[in-house]
């Protein structure tokens, strides 16, 4: 699903040069659940944001289901991005104006997702999510845990092929945490592919395959358990 | 979607009241104004618009030219010319000659009228559009018995039956038959009369009017179909000359369309003035109210950009594309315009009748006319058009990783732009006020100058009986008994609203191909006296003198213009009559002071028009009560009428007064709608700077130096737009000012005054927001952030 060749990024500013991405050389399978960890400043987090199409490589090649996207216009990215790509993000980025169910139906309208189907998959969802008495709130009257679970419904309501997750956990207690951890399992053993940032080995364990990251190189790579 | 760009505008709405206020309220003001001056401005084109054959419709003007290079232009043309308009000119479909209009007073058994109207040609009704409810248009000026009277007049004299067959007496006069009734004239039209009486009777009884030596009534011509206006005009100029009809003049056509507007000739040129200078100021100074009111918009909107990146990042990051996030930019600016659309017109309607006071305007919105709602749907379109499209760009424009991160930054140029729109609306705030400063002090200059003669108390008192004209002397002698009455005399005209001129007058040694404009004026005895004028020497009319019947009173420019030194004694001749200098006066007013002071001849005139009484009182009432008493003893058929020569005067600046107020009016509009806009970015900038103002408290800053630095900004952009605004200010008031001949020099001064009371207002207007911030305790601030 996901081959990346020498992919580079370097942020450059008036007098500092950073390679954030050097030449990452990295293969994920369709259904895989991976997990990226490393210190930070280690380049993660921008590979996350390279793959997750919102941000562009400076150099090598990113080829998404064998079509090379690392180069595309911002304008393609966001069509690619649309209908196969999914965002769950440390600090849940929900729209403050927006209820639970219209965050989570938000993705749906960019896709013109006829509105009786847009209902009922939000209601799906939230009631997957056990959210659905949060149904009508603002996302500042929801503890993390419940707003990280609409922000994973809405990275999943349009069906996308790949989850990219960054930190999902971080913001969120233990037991928060594992729950949005047990979701991002199950949405993969229904076959969505989740390739997840994390600084925790317990998280991180929940995938398949941990890939190590290092002054923005892949240093190691781990097989958690065997990918089926 | 829409329904969900809607909602959420609404929500950001809400949630941000006080910024959702600044927005809705500040472009609520300017569409007000922008509304408010469109529709003065529509009337304005409205005038004399309701002819249908306005296109064909055109008034006949006179260039006069005089040996010393002026050029007059008039209105008024000689009697025979409609005639030979008519005969001689193939592409002329019909003249008609009206005469100014002139006040009657009308009897029909029990009820009277006093009112204005005009005596025009039988082809009136057909060249103008002033439908006849009654009678035929055709026929009811061919006779000189003849009237045709307006509904307003037909309701006064005939309340319960019909007008038309009827006669009706006008007093001191004889009896007419009615045989039209108008409907009344609509207000956009620059004739106004109650009544029509055919022009054959107006000739008859004014012989003048036959010959081609004197200008007295206005005539018109209606141009047949298809016929270029050039052919026309072509013609014209050898018209007038042929024949020695008139020789130093020729003619030229004015379209009615144009009558009202553009009324400023100069040297024999439309000279680019007039009202039309007027409409177009005003809707400059509206169209620059309603920009300040979008630039809040804007740089309030694009100030609020860190606050929405976020957002914008997670709508990208989640799918939407460029077109998506600037449909819902659009869809707020929308819903933002609307409401300050609702709010703007309702104010307007409000305030309207205020307005209307104010500046004695007669304004009118209709919510059921088709222009009103032309006029709400542009504005409404170019808000959006002005407001909305840069804040969408802007705000859609960003990368969603850089929006989603927070790591945005503000673009120098978006914060540039912001900077040169804010230094714009103080520019224009600078550059009104200071304006409208000038304004107000040529109006207090006008209203102040000491223009010659004595108006304080000076009454002017129509004769409107020629019975009382001849008993003037017994009437003046009445009249002094009054005790508080100190002088009374005569007048064919009022001295501050002078009217007749003539070229007929010549002196010694001038040279024969020479030929000179003189203002005349009919006095009578103790003229002087009564008005207070200026005797630099030799003496007033008196009865004393029996000769004065032949002598003249001329002022300094008279003087100077005949080359005399010493004019006492020296004589100047009306054609062949000659006329002996007895008196000097010192130069005075006898028009605005727009105009010059022309060389005048006061002689005595036994066509008495006014009777001119000064009072020395303040028991006015009182004075006014006994004057009535002795006129009523004389003239009892006519209601006792007066005016006070200032009061006469002012009517002059009726316009200048009107402009002066519209431009308080905007000029506090614009102050208010730059401090609308300060006092937002402040609001934004403090949100924005919270992590700061608490650090800098924690290092030591006070409360003033926190004040200062929000302050430091404004003050710059305030003193650029200051050294912006002074000379186009500077340049505007000066342009405006050489209308007047008589006019004040533009102090220095005012443009520093100015620029540090708008300094203060924006520096208040911060001050009193960042302040609250500044004496907060700093941990709040650094635990908020």
């Amino acid at each position: 699903m996901i081959k990346t060749v020498n992919l580079t990024k370097v942020y450059r500013s008036d007098e500092v040069e950073t390679t954030a991405l050097n030449e990452v050389n990295i293969e994920i399978k369709e259904g895989e659940f991976v997990s990226v960890m490393g210190p930070s400043g280690c380049g993660k987090s921008t590979l996350l944001n390279v793959l997750g199409m919102i941000d562009s490589p400076t150099a090598g090649d990113y080829l998404f289901n064998g079509q090379e996207v690392g180069r595309l216009s911002e304008s393609k990215r966001s069509d690619v991005r649309k209908h196969n790509l999914g965002f769950v993000f440390q600090s849940f980025n929900l729209i403050d104006e927006l209820t639970v169910f219209e965050n989570v139906e938000l993705p749906m309208l960019y896709t013109k997702v006829p509105s009786a189907e847009r209902k009922t998959r939000v209601n799906e969802l939230l009631e997957g999510m056990n959210i659905m008495h949060r149904r009508n709130h603002f996302p500042q009257q929801l503890s993390g845990g419940q707003q990280q679970r609409v922000a994973v419904a809405r990275a999943v309501v349009n069906k996308p092929r790949l989850i990219l997750a960054d930190e999902p956990t971080g913001n969120l207690d233990s037991s928060n945490g594992d729950e949005v951890m047990k979701i991002l399992s199950e949405l993969n053993s229904t076959g969505t592919t989740i390739l997840m940032v994390t600084h925790s080995q317990y998280c991180a364990e929940f995938g398949n395959r941990i890939i190590r990251m290092l002054d923005g190189k892949v240093v190691v790579e781990n097989v958690v358990k065997q990918y089926l | 979607m829409l329904l969900n760009n809607l909602k959420i505008s609404w929500r950001r709405l809400w949630l941000d009241k006080t910024t959702s206020s600044i927005h809705i309220f500040s472009l609520a003001l300017g569409i007000a104004s922008c509304l408010l001056i469109s529709a003065w401005i529509f009337q304005q084109f409205q005038v004399d618009s309701f002819h249908e054959k306005e296109d064909r419709l055109f008034q006949v003007w006179e260039n006069q030219y005089y040996s010393d290079g002026t050029i007059l232009s008039v209105r008024a043309t000689p009697g025979p010319l409609k005639k030979v308009l008519e005969e001689e000119m193939p592409n002329v479909a019909k003249a008609v000659r009206t005469t100014w209009e002139i006040e009657k007073e009308f009897r029909k058994e029990q009820h009277t009228a006093t009112t204005y109207g005009i005596y025009a040609d039988d082809g009136f009704f057909q060249v103008f559009t002033f439908p006849l409810s009654e009678g035929d248009a055709n026929t009811a000026l061919s006779k000189p018995d003849h009237i045709v009277i307006s509904q307003k007049m037909a309701d006064q004299l005939f309340p319960d039956e019909t007008a038309v067959g009827q006669s009706v007496e006008i007093i001191n006069e004889q009896s007419y038959t009615v045989t039209g009734v108008m409907k009344n004239i609509p207000k956009a039209s620059t004739l106004y009369f109650d009544y029509v009486l055919p022009f054959k009777k107006f000739e008859s009884e004014n012989e003048w009017l036959l010959g081609w030596q004197n200008n007295g009534p206005n005539t018109w011509v209606l141009l047949k179909k298809g016929t270029l206006l050039t052919d026309v005009e072509n013609k014209l100029t050898t018209l007038i000359k042929k024949d020695s009809r008139q020789k130093n003049t020729e003619l030229f056509l004015q379209s009615i369309k144009d009558r009202y507007l553009y009324t400023n000739y100069e040297n024999g040129q439309y000279a680019g003035g007039g009202r039309i200078e007027k409409v177009r100021l005003f809707g400059v100074i509206a169209l620059l109210i309603f920009l300040i009111s979008c630039i809040n918009f804007i740089s309030l909107t694009t100030a609020r950009v860190s606050k929405r990146a976020k957002e914008v990042g997670i709508r990208k990051v989640i799918g939407a594309n460029k077109r998506a996030l600037v449909g819902q930019f659009f869809t707020e600016a929308i819903l933002i315009s609307f409401l300050a659309l609702l709010i703007g017109t309702s104010l307007l309607l409000f305030i309207l009748p205020y307005f209307n006071t104010y500046t004695n305007s007669s304004i009118v919105i209709s919510m059921y006319s088709q222009e009103t709602w032309i006029g709400l749907t542009s504005v409404f379109l170019l808000t959006i058009l002005i407001a909305g499209s840069y804040p969408s760009f802007v705000l859609s424009s960003f990368g969603p990783l850089t929006a989603i991160t927070n790591r945005f930054k503000q673009k120098t140029s978006q914060g540039l732009l912001r900077n040169i729109l804010v230094v714009g609306q103080f520019t224009v705030a600078i550059a009104l006020i200071a304006g409208t400063w000038v304004v107000f002090q040529q109006i207090q200059f006008l209203q102040q100058k000491e223009i010659g003669f004595n108006q304080q108390q000076l009454l002017y008192i129509p004769i409107k009986s020629p019975e009382l004209a001849q008993k003037y002397p017994v009437l003046k002698e009445d009249l002094l008994k009054i005790p508080s009455v100190q002088s009374v005399s005569a007048c064919n005209q009022k001295l501050n609203d002078i009217r007749y001129n003539t070229s007929g007058i010549t002196w010694k040694g001038m040279p024969p191909e020479e030929d000179h404009l003189f203002t005349t004026i009919g006095a009578n005895f103790d003229f002087v006296k009564t008005t207070g004028l200026s005797l630099k020497e030799g003496r007033d009319f008196s009865i004393a003198h029996r000769a004065d019947s032949m002598n003249v009173i001329i002022n300094e420019a008279a003087a100077k213009l005949m080359g005399m030194d010493a004019p006492i004694g020296e004589s100047l001749y009306f054609g062949e009559e000659p006329a002996q200098i007895i008196g000097l006066v010192k130069d005075f007013h006898m028009y605005s002071l727009k105009y010059e002071i022309t060389p005048a001849v006061l002689y005595v005139d036994p066509d008495l028009s006014y009777v001119y009484v000064q009072v020395a009182t303040d028991d006015i009432p009182n004075t006014l009560a006994n004057l009535e008493q002795t006129f009523n003893s004389y003239q009892s058929n006519f209601p006792f009428d007066y005016q006070f020569a200032d009061e006469k005067y002012s009517q002059y600046y009726q316009s200048e007064r009107f402009t002066s107020q519209i431009a308080i009016l905007f000029s506090i509009l614009a102050l208010l709608l730059c401090g609308l806009g300060v006092l937002g970015l402040t609001i934004f900038s403090l949100e924005r700077r919270l992590k700061e103002i608490g650090i800098r408290k924690v290092l030591g800053a006070s409360a003033g130096q926190i004040v200062g630095l929000f302050s430091k900004n404004i003050l710059q952009m305030v003193g650029l737009a200051f050294f912006i605004a002074t000379p186009i200010a500077y340049y505007f008031s000066q342009q405006w000012l050489e209308d007047f001949a008589y006019r004040i020099e533009i102090t220095w001064w005012v443009f520093p005054v100015v620029g540090l009371g708008v300094l203060l207002f924006a520096l208040l207007t911060i001050s009193l927001h960042s302040l609250k911030a500044a004496v907060a305790s700093p941990i709040s601030s650094l635990r908020k952030e």
